[in-house]
């Protein structure tokens, strides 16, 4: 599922500043269209670097059953089928209406089109199908600071929508491949028996690969929607900044995640859509939507944080609680998180670590319940018994009716004996 | 435990891995590690390295997998990646200082990187069986395709190394159908 048809964004990889004036007017495209900002050159040379002449979506377009894009649809329709029943749906239904509300916002006619599915998947992500299938993952929900940000990525995925992203790499895979895979598709799309290989097919990944300037078109689109729904441009730029920290932490940078190369480099889009934002046109007062986003967000924030620590890509993590610290909402939480992060992550000096960690959040007041029974296991591996069997009933005495009050007092019975 | 590698996740927790020997009812048998428990019913065992799997419809279905005294520096199940054979490397390891509340915790990661989907545990709770003091809990989960399982474990930290006897099964009919026997093995264990 996760090589199929993504659009999702995000690549990480060094600054090609050269790479980056030639592909502005792709960025630009759909913004001069809908004159959000004047061109800076005229509309036939934006129209000559624009990547494809394919028509957009009409709002409740469905393709024609013979065409090859029904086909395309076809195949996704069995994928979104597994999406309705996924183990790991978020059916939170706040959550949903939260973000059902932004999309719509963002997509407008084009609202009832659009199906969302929110995954509890650790990653910063989201991606489009071309049937309106998308997927946003709580990896995202996680980084995004406010509803801006989260809206940033939503409209760059719905703009992939609009422009038939899919189809046109859809075609572009049929004409590049070879004849036998083109007959399988075309009895697929007559309706024989051979769906199955379109679905082998764009597993394959290959419909996947978005190209850059797809990207960068979906981009565009993201700002011009943003702008459109009374959202603050500026904040398009800003996620990608926010992206580029957490990747540089990780120490697998060449390779951070599975947005590949396809996709633009998330400096060179942090710097034009940062330009762009200046050269928008909107009469509203534009939000940020950040006291929404915490309302919904931040009570459902542990669990996510708690997924990211399952990853175990604990460099990335670091930085991640450095920037949501720097974000400032609900900080005991957070210094609650660095410190489970130290003690998971068990090199030289992390125990020391947590232990501050855990303290901070304990300082800053109102800190995760299990906060004492946390300091005594670390103070436990340190071997300082007295200590953390200090912390532990300090625990129990806290939380009388807690769950594991049995067990604790088994690891304080035990050191004891 | 390093080198006794398998477990495959195909959308719930494990999948065949093997051929299957008879277990049977009523008769005391070694899992393996000095380890031995008395099964009321039959069931079918499959082993790989040191992981022992039984179940008597199938693993999908329900299943109990023995921890049979993993020491420091091994997995708790290991775990490829994608049905490979290549580890996956970000599962945790089972350390000898760890508690009981930390096991809780490795496990509650090591069946989260075999694709359980919103794992709950609930009921940490002291228990003893095997004439020594251990803990138990319960845990549900949804597999990748949203099938809803229920599972029941117990463990023993002896000698710096973790006994476990970990049950799952379908919500619908198969949990319940082996849960009694799993409680029975439970209590007749014996780990020398």
């Amino acid at each position: 599922m996760r090589v199929f048809l993504k659009c999702g964004c995000f690549c990480f990889a060094a600054v090609v500043l050269t790479a980056c004036q030639m592909n502005k007017a792709v960025y630009e495209r759909p913004l001069i269209d809908n004159d959000i900002i004047l061109s800076s050159e005229s509309k036939s040379s934006t129209s000559e670097s624009y990547p494809y002449s394919i028509a957009s979506l009409q709002p409740q377009q469905r393709p024609d059953v013979s065409s090859l894009e029904a086909g395309l649809w076809m195949s996704v329709e069995k994928a979104e089928k597994k999406s309705q029943t996924a183990g790991n749906r978020v059916t939170d239904k706040k959550l949903n209406d939260y973000v059902r509300s932004i999309v719509c916002r963002l997509a407008k006619e084009y609202c009832q089109d659009i199906r969302i599915y929110i995954m509890r998947v650790p990653m910063f992500n989201a991606s489009m199908y071309p049937n309106g299938m998308m997927h946003i993952w709580t990896g995202l929900l996680l980084r995004a600071r406010n509803e801006a940000q989260l809206a940033t990525v939503l409209g760059h995925e719905i703009g992939h929508y609009l422009r038939r992203h899919s189809l046109q790499r859809f075609k572009t895979y049929m004409n590049t491949s070879n004849s036998l895979i083109f007959a399988q598709m075309a009895l697929a799309v007559a309706g024989a028996p051979a769906v199955g290989d379109i679905m082998n097919i764009v597993a394959r990944g290959s419909l996947a690969a978005f190209s850059r300037d797809h990207e960068r078109e979906a981009d565009g689109y993201g700002l011009l929607l943003l702008a459109k729904g009374g959202y603050d441009p500026f904040e398009a730029s800003k996620i990608w900044k926010r992206s580029i920290r957490e990747a540089k932490a990780d120490k697998k940078y060449s390779s951070p995640s599975i947005f590949n190369s396809t996709h633009p480099q998330s400096e060179e889009r942090m710097k034009v859509l940062n330009d762009l934002a200046g050269r928008v046109w909107t009469d509203e007062t534009v939000t940020t939507g950040l006291d929404e986003y915490k309302s919904v967000i931040l009570p459902l924030r542990a669990s996510f944080l708690r997924d990211e620590l399952d990853q175990r890509n604990f460099s990335s993590t670091e930085e991640l609680l450095e920037i949501l610290i720097e974000d400032g909402a609900n900080l005991s939480e957070l210094h609650f998180f660095k410190g489970e992060m130290y003690r998971l992550r068990r090199k030289k000096g992390d125990l020391d670590k947590a232990l501050n960690s855990y303290r901070e959040s304990l300082a800053l007041g109102n800190p995760p319940s299990v906060v004492h029974r946390q300091i005594g296991l670390a103070l436990r591996r340190q071997g300082d018994a007295q200590g953390a069997k200090d912390s532990l009933k300090k625990y129990l005495e806290l939380n009388p009716d807690v769950e594991d009050a049995g067990v604790i007092r088994q690891i304080i019975e035990e050191s004891e004996e | 435990m390093r080198n006794g590698i398998f477990i495959i996740l195909v959308a719930t927790i494990l999948s065949s891995c093997g051929g299957y020997k008879l277990v049977n009812k009523g008769k005391e048998i070694e899992v393996g590690n000095s380890m031995f428990t008395t099964p009321f019913n039959d069931w079918n065992s499959s082993k790989d390295g040191d992981v022992v799997l039984w179940t008597m419809d199938g693993p999908m279905l329900q299943q109990i997998i023995f921890v049979k005294g993993a020491e420091d520096g091994d997995y708790l199940i290991p775990v490829r990646v994608n049905g490979t054979h290549t580890l996956d490397k970000k599962v945790p390891k089972f350390k000898k200082d760890m508690t009981s509340i930390e096991v809780v915790e490795l496990f509650e990661s090591t069946f989260k990187r075999l694709g359980a989907q919103n794992l709950e545990i609930s009921n940490v709770r002291p228990y003893e069986a095997a004439k020594t003091k251990g803990f138990r809990f319960e845990f549900g989960f949804l597999t990748k395709d949203g099938l809803a399982k229920s599972g029941s474990t117990y463990g023993i930290l002896k000698n710096k190394r973790l006994f476990m006897v970990i049950y799952s099964g379908a919500n619908i009919h198969y949990y319940d159908k082996g849960k009694e026997d799993f409680e029975g093995i439970v209590r007749s264990l014996r780990i020398l």
